[in-house]
């Protein structure tokens, strides 16, 4: 099985529900204040939505544009590991192993796509401060507000001091079944798709396969597991 | 009244030892919360620049000390040769606990050589930089029980210490150039500008030091380490310069050619740190040097020689702070350039220096590490030539 990560820029309406299921199934706190402030490396998240204006004669708008790791087939960040933490699994999808990760960086350095990054303290369940954002979100729910509860802990959950990615919610892998992450779940528009590019029948790989999803950035050589559709 | 029952020597000694302690209590503190707060940002900050220059300065003023122990030139590098073993150990010293300490899971710090990852230099620099300082502690303990001359075992040792600190530095420099992300420092050049730099860095320390450890020991300067500096450490900066001066011009000319590379270097030439590179690197740094050496020479002053190392010390320090921050805020500006979001790019700007500069206690501790090593170990083991060490090999 090799999995596929398509986006389709032009179904994506910037809800960023997305970024709320990542970050609650990842242990992190999701603040709705807290606007996109640049690629995953900034924002300290998984994945962002970015809002992009438009003022080319003609073209003038607005669109939202998904970012998440890429888990390259020529791995920058894998290469420069120096305790082996980062992994590629037989799927392809390249992973961080957090009880190995000294907390170097220089996987962040040397990723030409920023996406990977520290975890906030402030955003980290484990973390004091989050504590008191749990609190305050408990309080919410008594009067019809809806707590998100993190799932059961899983192995490739954020912790703190060690460097964190997207990792396509490897831990809900069951099998050989594809499987689906929570952010493809939780998408209202069909615009982050999930699929296998070994199954000839799948419509998502489909798109790869046409041409019609396309790698973010071809010019950085190095392949990847991630495509867009009307970048 | 203190200053009446002290020698000259004395006050330096304690001068420098008070003075390692107390920065050693500032950084500590500051590298105490950043561990027990877990403070660690995504950016290499002052803390990297710390280890990096400690390592070139180490690594340089060991190749300097092969003049004496691989090409055999004498003059008055033999009765100093110990000191500059010694100061070459010295500065490697308080690397380790900076690089360590920058790590956000220090704890793991095993898995540097358990899984270690034969394709990531930083693996190898770990493994290169313990080899390199336990290399210099034999040439160390060998220099003080050397009887007679320079024997084939001294060269082999002198020829071990010059493969490793090249190697050693080599690998540092493309810890730097193989980062594929920040395409400011991308490809072969850091290496080729980090040997100039550590040799220059070499050159320096040493001249600073020995004349620290003349008047420690001695309350002045001998007319032997005049000797050595007008011959050798004077003449090396000098040539040390031009060369530095030559590979930086080509590593920016290199730069236009490639647009991702052209903004790291426009922060450094016109950009945000301008005034850090035209004011401390080249001005402090490299043209009063320039003016000075050649006067220390004719009048063969060390005094004036080692204010001359200083600020191409300082010089330096800056030269690696802008070239390790201007090529991440490249990066910045690369990435919000394809994001559309300029805008931001200020802001992100603005919280990454803070970050990089917040770490500046932590060069206050290597720098009160090293004084404390310094100090210590001119006074209490055996460098003087000839002089025989009475407890654990290398202790007066």
């Amino acid at each position: 099985m090799k999995p596929v990560f398509v986006i389709d820029i032009n179904k994506c309406v910037g809800c960023r529900a997305c970024e709320a299921a990542c970050t609650i199934e990842h242990g992190q706190y999701f603040i709705i204040s807290r606007t996109g402030v640049g690629l995953p490396q900034y924002a300290k998240k998984r994945t962002v939505v970015l809002w992009e204006e438009r003022d080319e004669p003609g073209r003038v708008g607005r669109r939202f544009v998904s970012y998440l790791c890429y888990h390259c087939e020529k791995t920058p960040c894998l290469e420069v590991c120096p305790t082996s933490a980062t992994f590629k699994t037989p799927e392809g999808v390249v992973l961080v192993d957090k009880y190995k990760c000294v907390g170097c960086r220089y996987c962040i350095m040397a990723c030409p796509y920023g996406m990977r990054y520290m975890p906030s303290r402030a955003e980290v369940g484990e973390a004091e401060h989050g504590l008191e954002y749990l609190k305050d979100a408990k309080e919410g729910a008594k009067y019809g507000g809806v707590l998100f509860q993190p799932p059961v802990p899983n192995k490739w959950a954020v912790r703190l001091n060690v460097v964190d990615k997207c990792t396509f919610c490897y831990h809900r892998k069951e099998g050989d079944k594809l499987w689906t992450p929570a952010c493809v779940e939780v998408c209202p528009t069909g615009s982050r798709m999930f699929g296998n590019l070994d199954d000839p029948n799948d419509p998502v790989a489909e798109l790869v396969r046409s041409g019609k999803a396309k790698p973010a950035r071809p010019s950085a050589g190095t392949g990847g597991l991630v495509c867009y559709v009307g970048l | 009244m203190l200053r009446g029952a002290m020698t000259r020597g004395q006050v330096v000694f304690w001068v420098l030892l008070v003075a390692g302690i107390v920065l050693m209590a500032y950084g500590g503190y500051y590298i105490y919360l950043r561990q027990t707060l877990g403070i660690v940002g995504w950016a290499w900050g002052l803390m990297v620049v710390t280890y990096v220059f400690f390592a070139l300065a180490s690594t340089g003023s060991s190749i300097v000390n092969t003049i004496h122990t691989v090409y055999g030139y004498d003059g008055a590098f033999g009765k100093y040769i110990r000191y500059t073993v010694y100061v070459s150990l010295a500065t490697v010293l308080p690397a380790f606990p900076i690089i360590i300490s920058d790590l956000g899971a220090p704890e793991n710090f095993a898995w540097m050589f358990l899984g270690f990852n034969p394709t990531s230099r930083m693996a190898w620099m770990g493994v290169l930089y313990v080899l390199f300082a336990l290399i210099l502690l034999v040439e160390l303990i060998a220099e003080i029980h050397k009887k007679g001359g320079r024997g084939i075992g001294m060269l082999t040792l002198g020829l071990a210490v010059v493969i490793i600190s090249v190697v050693t530095h080599s690998n540092l420099g493309q810890i730097f150039g193989s980062a594929y992300g920040i395409p400011g420092w991308f490809g072969p050049f850091m290496a080729v500008l980090f040997i100039a730099s550590a040799l220059m860095i070499g050159f320096a320390l040493q001249t600073i030091a020995l004349m620290l450890a003349d008047v420690i020991n001695f309350g002045q300067v001998r007319p032997e380490l005049r000797e050595l500096v007008s011959r050798v450490h004077i003449k090396g900066m000098l040539t040390m310069i031009g060369v530095y001066v030559f590979m930086a011009f080509w590593y920016h000319m290199a730069a236009f050619y490639s647009p991702p590379m052209a903004l790291a270097s426009q922060e450094v030439l016109w950009g945000r740190f301008a005034g850090e590179f035209w004011g401390i690197e080249v001005f402090l740094g490299l043209v009063l040097p320039l003016i000075i050496l050649p006067i220390a020479l004719k009048r063969r002053s060390v005094g004036l020689a080692a204010l001359a190392a200083f600020l191409l010390i300082v010089g330096q320090f800056f030269g690696k702070v802008s070239l390790t921050a201007s090529g991440q805020i490249g990066r910045i500006l690369f990435d919000a350039s394809l994001t559309q979001k300029a805008y931001y790019a200020e802001h992100l700007i603005a919280d990454f220096k803070s970050e990089f500069f917040g770490e500046a206690p932590a060069l206050a501790f290597a720098v009160g590490l090293w004084l404390v090593l310094f100090a210590l170990g001119v006074k209490l083991l055996a460098l003087e030539e000839g002089e025989k060490p009475k407890r654990l090999l290398i202790f007066r």
